[in-house]
């Protein structure tokens, strides 16, 4: 991955070096130098930051720290593989080097310093170039390779400047220096400095012409120019290595003008140098090879003087060098040079034995480069083929007997794979425009066969991958074994065999953590386990999920910088989301760098986990105080003061993610979901305006988005959140000192595109009423919400105003419903915490008033109403009269549902509830007894149940567990309120007899069923309070017992209680 | 067995000089020339007595310019040499290296291999050379020495039979006790009980060092048993060793590098207390009055203690720092194999603990392969 620019500066960097002195205390110099040798450039960064505050740290040192930590984090970049990582590392070198240069001007490091912020502008033009390589951006790479030209012509403005002042420092010099002496020895540093900026600068303009189409008039043009820079550097600097590095440079641009001639004049003049040292031996074999390629074009047909000149130089190779990159790449040449020669050959006379002779050459060598691991294997390969070697035949089954056969063959059957796989890609697009009936017949019988193929081949694959591992010795290289394991797991996912996929991923990973392939592996492993996960629809996940944690925490921690490692780190903070564990979620979210792409996704999630949490946490609270069951141990005001936080954290984690994604520029969906999420927390926290303007962005708002049909937003169901969240926000801020007649016209507004958008349909308008039901709660959330009284009731006020607007003249059924549900809403949120709120009865009245037009106008205006639905508004309704405690006139809507239909449960459960209600007031104590056992006979049959009947009926049922848990709750409730209701005066046994009946019947609840966090402190509480009205120590449910998956997924049968 | 050796060494006596009496070698070949000398031939005896004369000339190497001598007799603390026709004593401690005239040239160049920790060229040289061909007894003498120290240093290498190394050296030393390698010998044997975990004997070993009449031999036999009792877990012991070492008079180069390797010590016996920032300021004043081209094995145990303080501190990746000073300076980790498989252990775990795997694999790798007979290598946890 090192670019051209840094591979010329290192060799020039060789020459520059002196040796090292040494010197009393730390030898930072040497141990910086000996960690960038090794490579261990993350040491060596932490290393300088150790510096910094280090009293062994040398003054010198620490003065250019800000330079070492940019010229390795340049290094470090040039590892990594990850195109956004590898910017990131770039980022910062720039910042560390800038900051370098403008902070510690006169020191002599500054020249250098400059240098590589020129290297590093240079390297982010080639990130750009290799950007613009990748298939997935084609659409973008003539953009991106416009951004790469700017950056190269940064980056020679840099070395430009260099130049100059280089220049003049050696002009300052005196004309004759002795040799020998330390001017002497500055003079030449600055002489080959010049010369590194000189050559530099040239290699970049070569960079940059590449960046044109070959035919482009600007790349002829920088190449001329480049090679006209080259040529300057060759004449003066000849004697220098630098300079015959100029030449051979000089030599490839001419090749890639089509100069053939030229270039290999130049190339061949650098190939008679006869030095053979170790630096020339390199040159020689850099030369040769273009050489060779100008050599080998179809223009030039010089084969026999490739040959000669290849074979002559590969017969001087020594042994250590067969397989390294440039001479594998070298003998790759001269197998092309013998089989174009054989061809050529051909062409003249078939009869001539010299293509017999030339062909065998080129299998030979070809078959010698296939041999190693290099980019050149696949190539060599099937250049063996042409020529007469192996050729891959799906019919034909070998039988290998070494690891390498294995893995060959196995590799044959793969290249087949992916083959196939490019007609799946392209033939079914010319399906679709083809008109020729007979043509596209055959094209589907393309797409058949290559379906097929992929099948038996990828079965081919996975079982000489398997021998190969049988076959794998003792003396095989791990590397090779490694790959052959990664390569099978992969097929095992693509051939959606997840298990085998995971565990053969897993090893590699854990038990080779430092091969190549483990990084992958642990990647593969992980998201086989996901694909397990997704496919187990079981209650019973824990292994996968277990196991997709395991993978994921393994990937995180041992490479977290990767993107596959912060790739994990959103899976665990998926998984400890779902788990219910949005702390840890939270830990998680702050190992992805900010600068990681994973990390605004991250935020999102984990945002809206947080703003989950504290709406349910925020509800149990709520629904504890208006039921007076707060458990012990829990402080409302301090709770409440926690939700706050958890509240802001939703926010304060949602719009850093937003910040985050709008710097990126284009809006996807990623970034618009994130929005509507934000809104969602500013509309249901009371900031109203701010939702607003976050809705109507211009660049990411969602509402913008919808109206203007954006891509981003097009995923199903988008515009109706959209819509609700905007017409939630208007509402909450008519309100406002800023509210106005606007205000109510915009959201008027979005109630039409609402009803157009969903309610087109009969499924539509089901759709519109969920819809409208869910605006009811935000608007009621926003009320809790409201940090103080006045707020409070200005949302109310402006609620509604708009409510009464709306549903004046309104004929819609959705509408006045909405409406009702609005009014219902609101008055339970004014009623929380204070049951006789003046203002609550107000809204529970204007919605019983709407109820009621919705019954008495339903069949006769322009809706008609199904008896379910009727049903439902009837209970609507009388919930409604209840909370004005028109006890009468609920239990009639009540009961004329139950005469009906007598088992709907929800309906039994009002009822019951409603005579629990009725039975507190004075006097009416006997209607405990109703409520426990039911009213209202016919023919000798209760229609109201009671909670008794409704626990009989209830706790065989495990979808009914919360109605069974809720009666048994209430019968133990009734029995204590009942007894409570005796007073003190007389009944004692009585009383007595009522708390011990609601005791055990709490208790056999207990033992007998697992409560879940819901319902545990409500009996806990209960229990309490039945065992302070007995005199008995008030201990609570003793301490909960772990309870088995059975214990917790069905109930067993109860036991009998006395008042039963 | 340590008390057998002890029990054997006899104190402070003297050797009995072998003064009048030719050594084997010269005497066969002194013999052969006078009888030649007998039949009259003068020039050849002149030049044969000449040449002679350079054949048995031994050198002792000091610091500076070598003494051509000849060697009488050998003895724990001195040589007794003729030198330039007078008889006088050099001190053990000041000697470098011994080459005895006509010896092999396999001893000569597996001693300069010895001298490279090249010591399985050496073992090979030494079993190369022909026991017929030594005649003179000291060489004798020097030969088995080497034949029994290059398995001990090999088995605290790479590898090798420890317990017979051991008992090798010892049976060389209860033979041979009025040998010059006398301190060499018990320092070696010291290391390979440390190298197996034995504490008591090493420090008993190394306690027969403390006998040398001079005063940095003491000095080094104290801090070589500080070391001993450190490994051993006795902080308190070694921590009071140490400073007996440091509080000492000594100031000659030789004394004030064991004052160094006393307060490095020390170091590490205050991290190992838990007073691991009262360490680190020892260590770091070592390392910065020191220099680190002239002093490299110090410098090597000193990062090892600062990574010992780090660790104590639990700053891994501070701790890992000094360490990889050990293992990537070439000086350093030349200069003390000890201390280079000491880091390489600590490496070993602190690149599994700052999660890079492979890294660890390779610093255990080496650590295996490099000093398989280190006690590093052998280390549980």
């Amino acid at each position: 991955m090192e670019t051209r620019v840094v591979k010329t500066k290192c060799w020039l960097v060789v020459l520059l070096c002196g040796a090292s002195v040494s010197q009393a205390g730390e030898p930072a110099r040497e141990f910086l130098d000996q960690l960038v040798d090794t490579q261990l450039y993350d040491v060596a960064l932490d290393y300088l930051e150790q510096l910094q505050d280090s009293p062994l740290a040398p003054v010198r040192m620490k003065e250019i720290i800000p330079y070492e930590q940019g010229r390795i984090l340049i290094k470090l970049s040039g590892l990594q593989r990850d195109f956004d990582m590898r910017e990131r590392q770039l980022n910062r070198a720039q910042q560390s080097l800038q900051q370098f240069i403008d902070t510690r001007k006169g020191n002599p490091k500054v020249a250098a310093a400059e240098s590589e912020l020129g290297t590093l502008l240079e390297q982010r033009g080639t990130l750009q170039v290799l950007r613009a390589e990748r298939p997935g951006n084609a659409q973008e790479k003539q953009k991106l390779l416009a951004s790469a030209r700017e950056r190269f012509g940064e980056a020679r403005g840099v070395f430009e400047k260099i130049q100059g002042q280089l220049r003049q420092k050696l002009k300052n010099y005196p004309a004759v220096i002795p040799t020998g002496t330390p001017e002497h020895q500055l003079r030449e540093e600055t002489r080959l400095q010049y010369l590194q900026t000189l050559l530099v600068a040239a290699v970049i303009q070569e960079e940059m012409a590449d960046t044109y189409d070959e035919k482009a008039p600007e790349r002829s043009k920088l190449l001329s120019e480049a090679s006209s820079e080259y040529d300057s550097i060759y004449k003066n600097y000849r004697r220098f290595v630098a300079g015959l590095y100029a030449r051979l440079y000089q030599g490839r641009v001419q090749k890639k003008l089509g100069k053939f001639p030229d270039a290999i004049s130049y190339l061949v003049e650098i190939l008679e140098n006869e030095d053979n040292s170790d630096a020339f031996r390199s040159l020689k074999n850099k030369a040769l090879l273009e050489a060779m390629d100008c050599w080998l074009d179809p223009s030039e047909e010089k084969y026999a003087e490739a040959i000669r000149q290849a074979t002559a130089w590969i017969d001087s190779s020594r042994q250590n060098e067969i397989y390294l990159e440039d001479w594998l790449q070298l003998r790759f040449a001269l197998a092309r040079a013998h089989g174009s020669y054989s061809e050529y050959l051909e062409k003249k006379d078939p009869a001539d034995p010299q293509i017999r002779i030339s062909r065998d050459e080129a299998k030979k060598q070809a078959r010698v480069v296939a041999r190693f691991s290099s980019a050149l294997k696949d190539d060599a390969q099937r250049l063996e083929a042409r020529y007469g070697g192996r050729k891959y035949d799906p019919n034909k089954k070998p039988d290998p007997k070494t690891f390498a056969e294995a893995a060959d063959a196995a590799k044959q059957a793969t290249e087949m794979m992916r083959t196939q796989q490019l007609v799946l890609q392209t033939v079914p697009d010319q399906i679709e425009v083809e008109t020729d009936a007979k043509r596209k017949e055959e094209l589907v019988k393309q797409v058949e066969n290559a379906n097929k193929t992929i099948g038996l081949a990828r079965e081919d694959a996975i079982r000489f991958f398997n021998r190969a591992l049988e076959l794998a010795e003792s003396g095989t290289p791990p590397e090779e074994v490694n790959q052959a394991r990664y390569v099978l797991s992969y097929l095992h996912f693509e051939k959606e065999d997840y298990y085998e996929a995971a565990v053969l991923g897993e090893m590699v990973a854990r038990r080779f953590p430092g091969s190549s392939a483990a990084r992958h592996c642990a990647n593969l492993a992980m998201w086989s386990y996901r694909q397990l996960y997704d496919l187990n629809t079981t209650e019973d996940r824990d292994f996968e999920r277990g196991r997709v944690m395991g993978a994921a925490r393994y990937l995180s921690d041992h490479w977290a910088d990767s993107s596959e490692g912060q790739g994990a780190v959103s899976q665990l903070i998926e998984f400890s989301i779902r788990d219910g564990r949005v702390s840890q979620a939270r830990e998680y979210l702050a190992k992805i760098p900010e600068d990681s792409q994973a990390r605004g996704p991250a935020e999102l999630k984990t945002g809206r986990a947080i703003w989950y949490q504290f709406l349910r946490e925020n509800q149990q609270l709520s629904r504890w105080q208006r039921e007076g069951v707060v458990p012990a141990g829990i402080d409302p005001a301090a709770r409440k003061q926690e939700l706050t936080g958890l509240r802001d954290q939703a926010q304060q984690v949602l719009s850093a993610g937003i910040q985050r994604m709008r710097g990126k520029g284009s809006v996807d969906g990623v970034l618009a979901t994130a929005a509507l999420s934000l809104a969602q927390v500013y509309s249901q926290t009371g900031q109203s305006v701010a939702a607003l303007k976050l809705l109507e962005d211009e660049q990411i708002g969602p509402l913008t988005l919808v109206r203007a049909k954006h891509a981003a937003v097009a995923t199903k169901g988008f515009a109706a959140e959209t819509y609700k969240s905007a017409l939630s926000s208007y509402i909450g801020s008519l309100g406002s000192a800023t509210s106005s007649q606007d205000a109510i016209g915009k959201a008027k507004q979005v109630m039409e595109d609402l009803n157009a958008t969903v309610g087109a349909t009969a499924d539509g308008q089901t759709q519109l009423m969920s819809h409208y039901a869910t605006l009811a709660k935000d608007l009621k959330q926003q009320i809790e919400l409201a940090d103080s009284a006045a707020k409070r009731q200005q949302l109310t006020e402006g609620f509604e105003t708009f409510l009464q607007q709306v549903s004046q003249g309104a004929t819609e059924l959705n509408v006045l419903h909405w409406v009702a549900d609005t009014f219902t809403k609101m008055g339970e949120a004014l009623e929380a915490g204070n049951a006789r709120s003046k203002n609550a009865s107000r809204y529970f009245t204007l919605a019983i008033g709407t109820y009621e037009r919705i019954l008495t106008d339903g069949g006769q205006k322009d809706f008609e109403l199904t008896p379910a639905v009727r049903d439902s508004f009837a209970l609507q309704l009388a919930k409604c009269y209840r909370r004005v405690r028109k006890f009468t006139a609920c239990m009639g809507q009540l009961e004329s549902i139950l005469k009906e239909r007598n088992s709907l449960v929800n309906v039994q459960l009002e009822a019951a509830r409603t005579y629990q209600l009725w039975a507190r007031f004075p006097r009416k104590e006997s209607l405990y007894l109703r409520a426990l056992t039911g009213g209202r006979p016919v023919r000798g049959k209760n229609t109201v149940w009671g909670f008794q009947r409704i626990s009989k009926v209830t706790y065989r049922h495990p979808n009914l567990r919360d109605a069974f848990l809720e009666s048994r709750y209430r019968m133990s409730e009734c029995l204590y309120e009942w007894a409570v209701a005796l007073g003190k005066q007389d009944k004692q046994e009585l009383k007595k007899k009522r708390l011990t009946s609601a005791n055990k019947a709490l208790l056999a609840t207990v033992e007998s069923f697992a409560l879940d966090e819901t319902w545990r402190p409500q009996y806990d509480g209960l229990l309490r309070k039945i065992q302070r009205a007995s005199g008995k120590p008030v201990v609570g449910l003793p301490k909960q017992r772990q309870k088995t998956r059975q214990a917790q997924a069905r109930p067993r049968q109860p036991v009998q209680t006395a008042s039963q | 067995m340590v008390h057998m050796f002890m029990g054997s060494l006899p104190g402070k006596t003297r050797t009995k000089t072998l003064a009048g009496r030719l050594p084997d070698g010269l005497s066969g070949i002194s013999r052969r020339v006078f009888s030649w000398g007998a039949v009259g031939c003068g020039l050849l005896l002149l030049t044969s007595t000449s040449w002679l004369s350079a054949q048995v000339q031994d050198q002792v190497f000091e610091s500076g310019t070598p003494t051509r001598c000849s060697i009488l007799s050998v003895g724990r603390d001195s040589l007794r040499v003729s030198d330039k026709g007078q008889q006088r004593e050099i001190p053990v401690n000041t000697i470098r290296k011994v080459v005895f005239g006509n010896e092999p040239n396999e001893l000569k160049t597996a001693r300069d291999r010895i001298r490279d920790g090249r010591y399985e060229d050496a073992l090979a040289l030494l079993k190369k050379l022909d026991p017929a061909s030594v005649k003179r007894d000291l060489v004798k003498r020097d030969v088995a020495y080497l034949k029994a120290l290059v398995p001990a240093r090999l088995a605290m290498s790479t590898s090798g039979d420890k317990k017979r190394a051991h008992d090798a050296l010892l049976g060389f030393i209860k033979s041979n006790p009025q040998t010059h390698h006398y301190y060499e010998a018990a320092q070696v044997l010291g290391d390979l009980s440390m190298s197996q975990e034995n504490y008591t004997d090493a420090a008993r070993y190394y306690a027969a060092i403390a006998n040398a009449p001079w005063e940095d031999y003491q000095m080094r036999a104290l801090v070589l048993q500080a070391r001993a009792q450190l490994a051993q877990g006795s902080f308190d012991a070694a921590l009071a060793s140490f400073e007996k070492v440091g509080s000492s008079d000594g100031n000659t180069p030789v004394a004030l590098d064991q004052k160094l390797e006393a307060a490095i010590g020390k170091a590490v016996c205050l991290a190992e207390k838990g007073q691991a920032e009262e360490g680190l300021q020892i260590v770091q004043k070592v390392i910065s009055e020191n220099d680190y081209g002239q002093k490299p094995a110090v410098f090597a145990r000193a990062y090892n203690a600062l990574g010992r303080c780090h660790l104590a501190s639990k700053q891994p990746k501070e701790a890992l720092l000094a360490f990889l000073h050990v293992h990537l300076l070439p000086k350093l980790r030349s200069a003390d194999a000890d201390a280079h498989a000491e880091a390489l252990y600590h490496l070993g775990k602190l690149w599994a603990q700052v999660n890079q795997p492979d890294r660890a694999v390779k610093a255990t790798s080496l650590l295996k392969s490099r000093y398989a007979g280190s006690v590093w290598a052998s280390k549980k946890g």
